[in-house]
């Protein structure tokens, strides 16, 4: 088991270790010289050739490489151009209600997911079934954006519920955090709940065929425990992966969803520094996510090790 | 073995038959599958609305007309009019043909380039290290991000986006591609190709490439949706097509100030991207239920 967990880790290292490469190599994918582009056309020469200096683009393309990486290790990923401070601090700042934002989103993500996948699976072939796996794969083809503006527009401004954008810190009031970020959340759980709905409903199919089963309808046991109890527990294990593949379409989607209710997390943070050409930042929020996306689903592929005795992985 | 024989020669009258007949049977099958035609049938009617935008639309989508400003949907404006007076219904009906072309380009490339890098790395041990811990490493990047962040160093431009959204989801087609490789050139067919002294190359693209084909159609349907959908996002975040271009992103950025004087200006795009992507991913559906027998329980 070490050994898998161990062996699992290893095989990061070259991934992370290539995104980064392309992380140093997105900004000099600009036209012409990435100083004078960041900068804009109001720049003056002296502060352009500032800028290539903070950047070290006055040296050798290998050596730039090797003095960004190295910094990049221990944590120096630069400084924000627009922002004037460093950009862990910046991304630090907006993690807190990016790291709420996407646990509520997963929480329903799971949720509509799975009881959208038994349901399926109990009424097999039949039009709940149907219905159920076109509901959620509804959520695959719903612009997220355009579902939060659809949100905001219902509960927001005619009911008048929750509020219509923004966040209130934690620290502030937890209950106001919460529900300025269900809506989002919601919006978020729901485009990415048809991977775990489908893999709910075939792993349920699975298991449902299997002897234990008929064994525990046969000494009595309520349809309801069968299947929440006995089916689901040995059904839910794949749909652990699924999960930890679906953070890409939940990470991704936090950029828009955040622009949207305005949501002063990191996705906010990449399209401002998108729109200001704050390369610094674009590179530290790709790092940052990549880094989460892949530990994230280490994470889950250990978890399914440590729960599932019958999966040895040699 | 008669008739193995005859099969066996390409291009012969019966082979044709049979190609014919599998033709057949694949549609009977795919008539049967209810998302399949209901996604066969929205992607049509986007198909032919774009087809036909010229002769649909009254207006100009991009006419200015400040007398008729947030006008709702009535009379000559079927989806209303926007904040400069432009007719929603012409910028949405061509807004189908800045996303089915953005979609093509990108399924066309990405399909190409997954292909060949595909058959490369199933084909050859260096070529598959190296390709595929590219793919490894671009699919740890969440598309709607790598795209996001290409668009920031290439700029907003129309063909930017097409090349954004294909080094977004070449890695998926890349993978696929090579996966289906590693099967089929172990097959019998192709070791009796392989014994007949047919070339790597002519086996690749001859013999597995073929038969790879329906498993490329089926994903290349959803990176068609995916793209679109991402489109749609990039454009709304202000970094897609440039501002003029009337895309179902560009309208539904422009009506956001406007949510609660002018819903329209938000529904009409909206439900647009949702009929053309839902189409679509029905559509992968059914050809999933038809081409690909692991799938045919769903």
């Amino acid at each position: 088991m070490a050994r898998f967990i161990v062996r699992r880790l290893v095989s990061v290292v070259p991934v992370l270790l290539l995104v980064a490469v392309f992380a140093f190599f997105l900004v000099h994918l600009t036209p012409g010289d990435p100083a004078a582009y960041m900068l804009g056309p109001l720049a003056t020469p002296a502060q352009i050739d500032q800028l290539r200096e903070a950047l070290n683009l006055n040296v050798p393309l290998p050596i730039q490489f090797e003095r960004w990486f190295l910094g990049a290790l221990q944590g120096n990923l630069g400084e924000s151009l627009f922002m004037s401070i460093p950009v862990p601090l910046a991304i630090w700042q907006r993690t807190e209600p990016t790291f709420l934002l996407t646990l509520m989103a997963v929480a329903i993500e799971v949720l509509i997911g799975v009881s959208a996948g038994v349901v399926a699976a109990t009424r097999r072939n039949t039009w709940v079934d149907q219905l159920a796996i076109a509901f959620t794969s509804l959520g695959l083809s719903i612009p997220s954006f355009w579902l939060g503006l659809n949100l905001i527009f219902f509960f927001g401004v005619n009911l008048r519920v929750l509020p219509v954008a923004g966040y209130v810190p934690l620290g502030v009031s937890w209950i106001g955090a919460i529900r300025s970020l269900l809506m989002p959340a919601c919006a978020l759980g729901f485009i990415s709940s048809a991977l775990v709905a489908r893999m709910t409903r075939a792993s349920m199919l699975e298991v449902l065929s299997q002897d234990f089963v008929r064994t525990a309808r046969a000494k009595g046991v309520a349809e309801r425990g069968v299947i929440w109890r006995h089916a689901l527990r040995n059904a839910i294990l794949p749909v652990i992966t699924v999960v930890g593949n679906s953070f890409a379409i939940l990470l991704g989607g936090l950029v828009v969803t955040e622009q949207v209710f305005a949501i002063p997390g990191v996705g906010l943070l990449v399209i401002h520094a998108v729109l200001h050409r704050d390369y610094p930042v674009i590179q530290g929020v790709l790092l940052y996510i990549v880094t989460l996306y892949v530990f994230i689903n280490v994470g889950m592929d250990i978890v399914y090790a440590l729960v599932d005795p019958r999966i040895k992985f040699g | 073995m008669s008739v193995e024989r005859t099969v066996a020669i390409p291009g012969g009258g019966a082979a044709r038959r049979l190609r014919a007949l599998r033709r057949r049977s694949l549609w009977q099958l795919f008539r049967r599958s209810r998302p399949g035609m209901a996604g066969a049938v929205l992607v049509a009617i986007v198909v032919g609305v774009a087809l036909a935008a010229p002769w649909i639309t009254l207006r100009d989508p991009l006419a200015l007309n400040p007398a008729v400003r947030l006008r709702a949907p009535a009379g000559a404006y079927w989806f209303g009019t926007d904040d400069f007076g432009r007719d929603l219904f012409s910028r949405v009906v061509y807004g189908s043909r800045v996303s089915l072309e953005i979609g093509t380009l990108v399924v066309l490339a990405s399909g190409a380039l997954g292909i060949l890098a595909g058959i490369a790395a199933g084909y050859f041990r260096l070529a598959d290290a190296v390709i595929m811990r590219m793919v490894d490493a671009l699919l740890a990047i969440p598309p709607a991000l790598l795209a996001i962040a290409l668009m920031a160093v290439l700029g907003a431009r129309v063909s930017n986006v097409v090349v954004a959204l294909t080094i977004a989801y070449v890695p998926q087609l890349t993978r696929v591609v090579r996966s289906q490789v590693l099967v089929l050139r172990e097959t019998m067919f192709a070791e009796a190709a392989r014994s007949a002294g047919a070339s790597d190359r002519r086996i690749a693209f001859l013999h597995v490439l073929p038969n790879a084909w329906s498993v490329v159609m089926i994903q290349s349907t959803v990176t068609f949706a995916d793209a679109v959908l991402t489109e749609a996002g990039l454009s709304y975040l202000g970094v897609g097509e440039p501002p003029g271009v009337p895309s179902w992103g560009n309208i539904l950025s422009d009506g956001r100030n406007y949510m609660v004087q002018a819903p329209w200006m938000t529904l009409f795009p909206g439900f647009a991207i949702v009929v053309c992507v839902l189409g679509l991913n029905l559509l992968g559906d059914g050809l999933r239920d038809v081409l690909d027998p692991r799938f045919r329980e769903w």
